[in-house]
């Protein structure tokens, strides 16, 4: 029996936890890109700029980011008057005075927006444009991209002297 | 013992042969037989002693684990907002007396620069990044700062000397250890539109 149940020998188990460099595991990142569109506005006072009565004009730049899509993508800034002048007795955008009187603006822009066309007529009522983008368009913020819109307001005698404010607010979309 | 102790005795002498002169009872029914008696009869009859002497030898090591395969960069507020989104990572590891750890991250596949999109190697706009926060690590001290991500391996978590994983004595800390990685993205106006992937990997190491 004893060469078959011999004393066992000496059994030395050596667990071995080696590893120093664990296995290396990943992590798909993945960002979907949209498009997307902000700007900022800065604004100077109408004032008249020549003769008695002529209109008062002034500017307002609207600077901005943008992307649109890059196949389809499209872009606009708009803007509305959504406080009409006051207090009374002075300009107004949504019942003027004297039929004629308005606040117009024409515009000005480099690519990547393209510009409004002609003379436009502000409105409480509606937006009106100020710039279109196309396709895969990419603004920057450096250098700054920049949309000029230049005011225009006829100078009505009938306007009671006095200080008037309207508030105009611009809209950027992408698409 | 007194009974079977002769059935053993007569078997290993021979004296049970004849069983296998039974009709039908096979060479390979007669193994099957044998083999489950000697297991019955072997700790019955042996008297021998067995030692074992069981020798640990424990190595530094790290192991990550339940790292997430995917991690999805989203928009957090205003426009032109960083991309941002974070990942828990767990681990455990155990370091020599002299010797320490860490927690790397790289960007093995970047982000397809030639689309127009994010590119770790090469940013579109000097700034463009992808970098991370480390937060909340349960062994070791958390990176420093806001790091970027590049094709080289960049810190996450320092493991210092002699430490390990695991609640109470000796460790004393919680088992497995976490960090939490806080990714951002730049969101470049320069980005085509589309969907983007870039791969992290990570790696913990121990001495």
């Amino acid at each position: 029996m004893k060469h078959l149940f011999k004393t066992l020998p000496l059994l030395a188990l050596i667990l071995l936890f080696t590893a120093s460099v664990g296995a290396a595991q990943t992590t798909n990142v993945t960002v979907t890109v949209g498009a997307e569109a902000s700007l900022s506005l800065t604004a100077t006072p109408l004032t008249i700029s020549g003769a008695a009565f002529s209109a008062y004009t002034g500017a307002t730049t609207a600077t901005y980011l943008i992307r649109t899509t890059k196949v389809g993508g499209t872009g606009t800034i708009n803007l509305k008057v959504t406080t009409d002048f006051g207090p009374t007795g002075g300009p107004s955008v949504l019942t003027p005075p004297t039929a004629g009187d308005a606040l117009t603006y024409t515009c000005t822009a480099a690519a990547p927006a393209t510009g409004c066309t002609g003379t436009q007529t502000a409105l409480t009522t509606a937006t009106t444009p100020v710039a279109t983008f196309g396709t895969d368009a990419h603004a920057l913020s450096s250098p700054a991209s920049t949309v000029l819109t230049n005011w225009s307001l006829t100078n009505d005698p009938k306007y009671q002297t006095g200080a008037y404010t309207a508030v105009a607010t611009y809209t950027i979309s992408a698409t | 013992m007194s009974v079977i102790s002769p059935i053993r005795k007569r078997f290993l002498t021979g004296a049970l042969i004849p069983i296998r002169k039974i009709k039908h009872f096979s060479h390979w029914e007669f193994a099957c037989c044998m083999s489950a008696l000697m297991m019955v009869l072997a700790p019955v009859g042996s008297h021998a002693q067995h030692i074992q002497t069981i020798t640990l030898n424990l190595q530094p090591a790290g192991l990550l684990y339940n790292v997430p395969g995917s991690l999805t960069l989203t928009h957090a507020g205003t426009t032109f907002a960083a991309f941002t989104g974070a990942v828990s990572l767990q681990y455990r590891a155990r370091t020599s007396a002299a010797g320490s750890g860490s927690i790397t991250v790289k960007a093995s596949t970047d982000f397809p620069c030639a689309s127009g999109g994010p590119c770790i190697a090469t940013p579109p706009t000097a700034g463009d990044a992808l970098s991370y926060t480390c937060t909340g690590a349960t062994l070791g001290t958390n990176c420093t700062g806001s790091l970027n991500v590049s094709a080289a391996a960049t810190n996450v978590v320092t493991i210092p000397a002699g430490v390990c994983t695991g609640a109470g004595a000796p460790c004393n800390n919680a088992s497995p250890n976490t960090v939490s990685v806080n990714f951002t993205l730049t969101d470049d106006p320069k980005y085509k539109t589309g969907t983007y992937t870039a791969t992290l990997t990570w790696t913990i190491s121990a001495t």
